[in-house]
């Protein structure tokens, strides 16, 4: 299998954004906070896998930034099977130790997003895959928001957890093999 | 997949006793800071019965591969004049033809205990954020608790979510 990361399409999902750190990362401002996302480091490619680790940070100005480091995996087809993460508060010594979600353990009645796929025609790989990319998402935001939202009452440390899934669905639609 | 943030605006507008401010330029859409025209700096602000003010910061989109969903979050702050705001996070899905599928919501209110819902995934889905986010407000919040602009939150959840439902087309 030939993995590709298209590091253009990545960057292109992210309106308004700008390249720094010397080219290793972006940033963009939402929802009042602004944060920066670095492009996968450590690729690790085999015959029917690939894995790959990706930084984000909520900058946080004169304080210490918030820290998430995801490892994500695919399989043969692209689609994400699993990911880890850790998460670390800037300042306060709050932090979630690394958790691995798998998409296959995930059992989430979502009726609502599964019959829709063949009324619209998504093909059969197509619905797979964002399946298991929306489980990973949606089990992300309850467990680590569940955690954050007890830290703190600041809302751009806790946008940041939606910030870390739409970067999981953007990083696995810029991987394709 | 495609979002409208003008019909999203316009919607919400629509609601009784919820008043989009400025509505007649650019749909209530203005940039928060001035000095700033990048689209994710853009708000609307409103009022519910003319006394409590909330905040709609633009929605941050992610469209699944070949169209097949869309992964919408957003913040909305009950502003509390000198006092911290509230911040309510909604994230919600939609799925290939177009209809909520999922949402999930965050309150953090200074000083009280954070509120939660439970992932939702069927049924009338703001219809249940709204009433799981009820269960915990209290009946008062002291002095500086905001207590009527925070006993409206569930509702301005509610309405979030229909008017964001309204903005999404295939």
């Amino acid at each position: 299998m030939n993995y590709t990361f298209n590091k253009t399409t990545f960057r292109s999902f992210y309106p308004d954004c700008e390249e720094t750190n010397d080219g290793t990362a972006i940033e963009y401002k939402v929802e009042d906070s602004n944060y920066r996302v670095y492009y996968p480091t450590n690729v690790v490619k085999t015959s029917t896998t690939m894995q790959m680790t990706v930084q984000l940070d909520h900058i946080r100005g004169g304080a210490t930034d918030d820290h998430v480091i995801l490892v994500l995996n695919y399989d043969d087809k692209a689609h994400l099977s699993s990911v880890s993460y850790t998460w670390e508060a800037g300042n306060d010594g709050y932090q979630i130790p690394e958790t691995l979600i798998k998409a296959v353990d995930i059992a989430f009645d979502v009726a609502g997003l599964l019959g829709a796929f063949e009324t619209a025609g998504i093909s059969e790989e197509v619905a797979e895959g964002t399946k298991e990319v929306f489980d990973v998402c949606c089990k992300a935001y309850n467990d680590i928001s569940k955690i954050v939202v007890k830290w703190s009452d600041n809302g751009g440390r806790m946008y940041f957890i939606p910030v870390v899934c739409h970067s999981i669905i953007r990083l696995t639609n810029s991987v394709s093999v | 997949m495609n979002f409208n943030y003008d019909t999203f605006s316009s919607t919400l507008d629509t609601y009784d006793d919820v008043d989009v401010k400025h509505s007649s330029t650019n749909h209530g859409w203005f940039y928060k800071d001035s000095k700033d025209d990048s689209d994710f700096n853009l708000v609307v602000e409103y009022s519910y019965d003319d006394d409590h003010n909330y905040r709609t910061w633009r929605q941050e989109l992610t469209k699944m591969e070949g169209n097949s969903g869309l992964l919408v979050s957003t913040k909305i702050d009950h502003i509390r004049g000198d006092n911290q705001d509230d911040h309510l996070i909604l994230m919600a899905c939609y799925n290939a033809v177009g209809v909520i599928c999922y949402a999930q919501a965050f309150v953090q209110m200074k000083n009280e205990d954070p509120i939660q819902t439970d992932i939702i995934t069927t049924g009338d889905i703001p219809d249940q954020i709204h009433d799981q986010i009820q269960a915990h407000i209290k009946d008062d919040y002291g002095i500086n608790g905001s207590t009527d602009g925070r006993k409206k939150i569930p509702h301005i959840a509610k309405v979030n979510l229909y008017s964001m439902a309204a903005a999404v087309s295939v």
